[in-house]
Parts: structure tokens; C-alpha cells; sequence
């Protein structure tokens, strides 16, 4: 039995008026809480590779290919009707995003199609255009609309489309 | 993840310090990053557990940082420690409501880890959530406000203005405002902050930063007989292009006199954020490429070295090689207030510096032996320069005052680090150790004396915020007691002041007066209510399986009681038997027997003896 002088050491606080068994929950906390950090992160990291669907444009035949490369205006209806059926360009969204167009009437879809590359907007909350093409130089090289280009070609090459996505993944 | 208990009534660790910053090591090697560093570290020197917290998101949110790269949540860095914290991703997300996510991150975590007191340094993106969450977990909130990010540009746009409200509401909720000099105090108490709560803590250096590993001039290719450096950022502000006008006006010869073999190095490149930029490749350094150009046209190319972004203690080994460095900056409404952390770096090394005759660098010159030149004025500099190449300069024979060590520049922090510790630990003290000696005192004893044992007797337990309700219940006014049980006189074991206030508790007023009324005391009668056993009260059936309903309010009033901080009592003894559902509630109330347990345990002591003597 301790003697009234020599306390025992459960009740005895630390330097810092604190039980040293509380320090030492305190010590496993913070673990337990850098550990479920760490889950959430994988957690998001995981998010990012959930697919992203979307609605791809059939394959055009020859004679189509030749006119359109002909013809540009045939070609920007075509992109823009392809831009509207993805389901990766969110009209409501890009007006949320950017109220200059909004306060402008123009039509988001043919906004983007033809500021997208330019200005580097976002055509919805799944495609990050400036990740595309900082990622991918050829693109903006080409100078196309880097969805109309995603959806073309860039999906089948398994390219990344924003900050979350690997590249190349299965 | 569940909020654990723990409100402004919760403990928190004296000494310990959340530094929320946006930038740190090791993604970041600017100017912020270093500041936060040594900030930090002289802190954690100075006997205080400093824990950096980099902004809710980062570093992942740094542009062209790799998704997938492994990112150690909690690491030490040289001994300090450094939390990362993961956002998800916001695309199109207001500002708002972000400052919302991450303040609702910073809030768990400051949970977690108990901090004393936070400080959060530019700007108000990163400040913000910091000061919801100290509000939030009852930490100190402090702000440390490094620069003015809303002042880049000329015309103040709405945003702009917004902007600075928001600066101007963060710098007077903190308990002090810490800044870096005489003109960044001065707009702060332009915009309304109080003088008194304004306190400065001036860039430093670090006397005893060693670079890693020895250069010479070979290894960049410097042939000259003279170098001048400039390290940092080479955004537009910083004039770096001066640099090489005057390396060619020195090779020329020119007004200051004969030619002389000079070279320039340019440590640094254009990323704003951190390193990651400059890992992009050649075209994400804009910058860079300009300057090559200008010495190409200048005729001064091989004369002219580059070396792209590098951690701080890296850039600091290419100060050795450099005679003298320069500091072009342009006079913008940015380095008209904020000072650069990179003179002490040079300083550090007693190398001349000549900076541009700007108020921040005009307050740092005569500390660092500095030279200063009128903006854009390559003559005049070149003619300094020139004699300080050849018939030497003050820096490099005087000495620095120590007073300019990041130790002595944070004393302001200290003290009111010191102030916030000391008031913890009388709250613990209070917490923890019932009314006893506070622990400093046990702290300088050396040993902590038997006085500050807990002593069963005395409430473990504390809280300051029900101090008024309780302390002074004497003064204000009885004691109240809201009781359950028969109305004739209470049972037996509660004493009981003839002062007290009474609310005899039927079915109807039993929530209602414990979730409304001022908490006092909670009692129920069991044994008074056991010697009435009248079947038609409202109380016929408590605690037997009989009456669930009942026992269902009984449990939702002493949950409420206990919240409320009633201090709830059962007058017994009860029986299991009798009442099988006391079970339910049996855990979080006091239950008073009639005689103390020293007078049963007599009462045994007396049967033996009687059974002995039979």
C-alpha cells in the first residue's frame, strides 16, 4: 500500500496539469487519427479512378471524314452535337461557372466549343480542361477542343481527363 | 468521423500550437515556406510543440502534383512536425464553400489534437477556416499576416475590396496580429485594426544554417573573377533583369570606371507555388527563357548562370560563391509594404547587398550593412558595386547584431504563446487536479508534492463554464432541487438547506423543467416512494418492466439532466430485484444510501464481533 508521501503514479499530474494517462491516450489519438487521414485519402484517390461515362461519338465513314476535313462549318456542327450527346459538357454547370456567358445569352455549348481551348474553361464538373493540356501539349498544339478531342481519340488512348484520374488506367 | 466530446469544456495541451500556413517544406521553397520554417522552428526551440498544418488539400491541390504520389500524412521535417491534410476536390466550388470544407477538416483535427492555440498566417483563404475551427474547439486564434495578396493590382475591384474585408475581419478576431514591418502595421491600423494587439516579427536569419554540400564556381561553369547573385523567384516584380544590364555595364566598363570581370547567377525560376512547377520542363519557364534571351542580346551569355528552383538549404550553398548580391525589386504597391525574407539569407553570409530604395528594404539595409539604389538606377548601382568589388564593403567585416536571430524575432509570439499556455494549465490544473496548487509549481519543484494527488473526496472534475451557476448559487439565490418521490419531507441521506428552492416533478413538468429550468439538483425519492406505494401517483410502476413508457421518460430526463449539468440522485437503497430497469440509468447517477458506507461497514464489524461472541 503506498504511504501518503509517495503517490501513486496514476494520480499524479504532468508537467502540464495533465494525467499522464490522458497524455497517453492523447498519443493514440493522434495515431488512430493520421491513420483514418490516410484512409480518406486513399478514399478520394480512389473516387477519382470511378469511371467517368460518357456518350462517344459513333465512328464516321471515309466520305464524311473528307467533307467535314473540307468543309470547317460542317465540322463545328458536328463537334457541337457531339459536345451536347457526351454528357461530359453540363450546360447548367458551365453557366454557373461562368456568369460572363450567362450575362451574354451566348449558347454555352457553342461558347465552349469555341473559347474552351482558349480560355481553358471547364465544360463540366468531370473534365478539367487545364489538367488535359498541361498533361497532354499535343493537344493544345493541335489546337482542338480538348473535349471534342478527349472523346475522339483522347478516351481511346486512355488519357487522363482530370487531377484525380491516372493516366492510362485500365 | 464522430465529433468526440469535447466542447469548450474539453482539455486542451498547454503548449502546443497549430501553425496553419499554405505553404511549407517540402513542396514549397519560397519565401512563405522558409518564413514558416523558421518561424516554427524557433518557436519549437523556445520550448513550445509546434505542429505546421498545411493548408486542408495541399499539397495535392499544387498544380501538376501527381495524383497518386505518396504523401506521408504526419512526418517531421529536421524534428518538426507536419500535418497534411486530405480535401476532396471541390471543381467549381464557390470560395465559401471551401473555407466551409476546410474549416470543417481543420476543426477534427484540432480535436485530435488539442492545440492550445493556432496560428494561422496569410492569407485569409488559408486564415479563415483556421479561425472557425480555434472558435469552434476553444483554442487561442492568432493571425499572422505576411503580406497583401489583394494588392497586386492598381484599380480595387469589388472582389478586391471583399477581399480585404474579409483580411480586416480575420485581423481583428485574432487575439494578437503578428506582421513583418512599419508599413504593413501601419495599413493594418488603417483598416481599423487596434495598435496595441498589433505586433511585429520582422524577417530573420539563421545563424547556424550550413549549406549541404560544397560548390564551386566550376560546377556552374563561372570562369569570372567576380560573381553576383540573385536568388529567388524571378517574377515580374523582382527586376531580376537588372541583373544582367548591370553585369554587362560592369564587363563594358562604362561610367563606374575601368572593366571588370564580373558574372551573374540567377538561382531560381518563375513557379509560383513550389517546386513541382519547375519540374514541368523548359516551356513552363517562361521566365527563365527571357532572361537567357536578354544576356544572349546583351552579349553576356556566358556570363550569365542559371540554376532552376531549389530547397532552401540547397540555394543556400550557391551564397558562398557569390561576391555580392543584388536585389533589383520594381516599386509596386506589393513591395512598398512586404519585405522579402532573401537579404538575411545573404546577410547570413556577410555578403554586400544592394537592394532597391524601397521602404521595407530601406528598414533592412542598415541591420544588414545593405547598400541601397534608386529604382531602375544601373549606373549608380554599377558604381557601388564596383567599389565594393574592389576596395571592399562594410558587410563583410561588420558583424550582425544577434537581435536579428528568428529566436529573438518571435519573442512577441512567445509571450503570448506563454500567456495562453499558462492560462491552460491553471485550467487543467482546475480539470484535473480539483483546487489544488496549479502545476508550475510542481513543475519547479522538480517532483510533484503529495498535495497534488487527487484526493477522491474532491470533484474530479471541473468546468469552468458552470462555474457561475454553481459558485456563486449561495449568493444568488437557493440551491434548486427538482425532485421526484412523495410530498412530505425528503428522504432520508439528502441533506437537504432549508433554502432550497422545490419543484415537485409530476409526469406532465418533468422534461420541461429539467431541459428549462436552472440545474441544481435532480432526486429521486425511490425510498420514499416505496414507503407511500400509492398505486394512483404518477410514479406507480417506475423502474419495473411494466411500464416502459415511463421507464422510457425516466431515462430521456436523466439523459437530459446530465447534459444539462444537473447533478442527479437516487435516494435508495434500490433493489435490483424490485426495480430490474434501474440498470438502465444506474451508471450515470449518484445513488445515496441511508447510512454512509462507513457505518455499514461498522455495522458489519459489529455483527461479526456479536456472531464471535455467540
Amino acid at each position: 500500500m503506498p504511504s501518503p508521501d509517495q503517490p501513486s503514479k496514476a494520480h499524479v499530474l504532468s508537467a502540464e496539469g495533465i494525467p499522464p494517462a490522458l497524455l497517453d491516450m492523447q498519443r493514440r489519438q493522434e495515431t488512430l487519427f493520421i491513420a483514418l487521414k490516410t484512409q480518406e485519402r486513399i478514399a478520394i484517390g480512389l473516387r477519382g479512378r470511378r469511371p467517368q461515362p460518357f456518350v462517344r461519338p459513333a465512328r464516321l465513314g471515309l466520305i464524311r471524314r473528307v467533307l467535314m476535313r473540307l468543309l470547317p462549318p460542317l465540322a463545328k456542327r458536328w463537334q457541337l452535337r457531339v459536345l451536347r450527346q457526351s454528357g461530359l459538357f453540363d450546360a447548367t454547370w458551365y453557366l454557373a461557372q461562368n456568369p460572363d456567358v450567362q450575362a451574354s445569352g451566348a449558347d454555352p455549348a457553342k461558347h465552349f466549343l469555341h473559347w474552351g481551348l482558349k480560355d481553358q474553361r471547364d465544360p463540366g464538373p468531370g473534365f478539367s480542361t487545364a489538367h488535359y493540356l498541361r498533361l497532354y501539349p499535343d493537344v493544345k498544339a493541335a489546337g482542338m477542343n480538348p473535349l471534342v478531342h478527349y472523346l475522339i481519340s483522347g478516351w481511346a488512348e486512355k488519357r487522363s481527363i482530370h487531377p484525380l484520374m491516372p493516366e492510362m488506367q485500365e | 468521423m464522430n465529433t468526440p466530446v469535447s466542447g469548450p469544456g474539453s482539455w486542451r495541451l498547454p503548449r502546443r500550437l497549430a501553425y496553419v500556413v499554405s505553404h511549407s517544406r517540402p513542396w514549397s521553397s519560397n519565401g512563405y515556406a522558409v518564413r514558416t520554417d523558421a518561424v516554427a522552428r524557433a518557436l519549437s526551440e523556445a520550448g513550445h510543440e509546434v505542429i505546421v498544418f498545411t493548408r486542408p488539400g495541399r499539397p495535392w491541390d499544387i498544380e501538376g502534383f501527381h495524383a497518386n504520389a505518396e504523401v506521408p500524412l504526419d512526418r517531421r521535417i529536421d524534428g518538426l512536425r507536419h500535418i497534411c491534410l486530405p480535401m476532396p476536390p471541390m471543381p467549381g466550388a464557390r470560395p465559401i464553400a471551401r473555407v466551409r470544407m476546410a474549416a470543417d477538416i481543420l476543426t477534427e483535427a484540432f480535436y485530435a489534437f488539442r492545440p492550445a492555440a493556432v496560428l494561422a498566417a496569410s492569407n485569409w483563404e488559408n486564415a479563415e477556416p483556421a479561425r472557425r475551427a480555434a472558435g469552434r474547439t476553444g483554442a487561442a486564434f492568432f493571425y499572422e499576416q505576411r503580406g497583401f495578396w489583394n494588392m497586386g493590382a492598381e484599380a480595387e475591384t469589388e472582389a478586391e475590396r471583399a477581399e480585404r474585408r474579409q483580411e480586416t475581419e480575420i485581423a481583428l478576431a485574432a487575439r494578437a496580429v503578428f506582421t513583418l514591418n512599419g508599413p504593413m502595421r501601419g495599413a493594418l491600423v488603417q483598416r481599423g485594426v487596434p495598435e496595441g494587439r498589433i505586433h511585429l516579427v520582422p524577417n530573420g536569419l539563421s545563424f547556424r544554417m550550413r549549406p549541404a554540400k560544397r560548390l564551386t564556381r566550376d560546377a556552374i561553369g563561372c570562369k569570372a573573377r567576380y560573381l553576383l547573385g540573385y536568388v529567388g523567384s524571378l517574377s515580374a516584380y523582382e527586376g531580376v533583369e537588372d541583373l544582367l544590364h548591370l553585369t554587362a555595364m560592369l564587363r563594358k566598363g562604362g561610367p563606374a570606371g575601368e572593366p571588370l570581370d564580373v558574372a551573374a547567377l540567377i538561382v531560381g525560376s518563375d513557379a509560383p507555388k513550389g517546386l513541382l512547377g519547375s519540374m514541368a520542363g523548359p516551356d513552363a519557364a517562361p521566365a527563365q527563357g527571357n532572361l537567357r534571351r536578354l544576356a544572349a542580346e546583351l552579349g553576356i551569355a556566358d556570363f550569365a548562370h542559371f540554376v532552376p528552383q531549389l530547397p532552401e538549404a540547397e540555394a543556400a550553398s550557391y551564397f558562398p560563391l557569390c561576391d555580392a548580391i543584388v536585389l533589383p525589386r520594381r516599386r509596386t504597391r506589393v513591395t512598398e509594404l512586404v519585405p522579402p525574407v532573401k537579404p538575411y539569407a545573404a546577410a547570413a553570409w556577410s555578403l554586400p547587398v544592394f537592394m532597391t530604395d524601397l521602404p521595407p528594404l530601406a528598414e533592412i539595409a542598415p541591420e544588414i550593412n545593405g547598400s541601397l539604389f534608386p529604382e531602375g538606377d544601373i549606373p549608380a548601382l554599377a558604381a557601388m558595386v564596383h567599389t565594393a568589388l574592389t576596395k571592399g564593403h562594410p558587410a563583410t567585416i561588420l558583424s550582425l547584431d544577434p537581435d536579428l536571430d528568428w529566436a529573438q524575432r518571435v519573442r512577441p509570439i512567445r509571450h503570448q504563446l506563454d500567456m495562453v499556455a499558462e492560462a491552460e494549465q491553471t485550467r487543467n490544473a482546475w480539470l484535473f487536479g480539483g483546487f489544488g496548487p496549479t502545476a508550475p509549481d510542481a513543475a519547479q519543484a522538480g517532483s510533484a508534492p503529495s498535495s497534488l494527488v487527487q484526493d477522491p473526496a474532491t470533484p474530479r472534475r471541473f468546468d469552468m463554464t458552470i462555474l457561475p451557476g454553481v459558485g456563486l448559487q449561495r449568493d444568488i439565490g437557493a440551491a434548486h432541487l427538482a425532485r421526484i418521490g412523495p410530498t412530505a419531507a425528503p428522504g432520508q441521506g439528502a441533506s437537504q438547506d432549508a433554502t432550497d428552492r422545490v419543484t415537485v416533478l409530476t409526469r406532465a413538468n418533468l422534461l420541461d423543467t429539467l431541459a428549462t429550468a436552472e440545474p441544481g439538483r435532480f432526486v429521486i425519492d425511490w425510498a420514499g416512494l416505496q414507503v407511500e406505494a400509492d398505486p394512483a401517483s404518477d410514479w406507480a410502476g417506475l423502474w419495473s418492466i411494466d411500464d416502459m413508457r415511463l421507464n422510457r421518460q425516466i431515462m430521456d430526463a436523466v439523459r437530459i439532466a446530465t447534459e444539462r449539468g444537473w447533478r442527479v440522485q437516487v435516494l435508495g437503497p434500490v433493489h435490483r430485484s424490485q426495480a430490474p430497469l434501474f440498470r438502465t440509468i444506474a451508471a450515470v447517477v449518484e445513488e445515496i444510501l441511508p447510512a454512509s458506507a462507513d457505518q455499514i461497514a461498522e455495522q458489519i464489524a459489529e455483527k461479526i464481533t456479536a456472531g464471535d461472541a455467540a
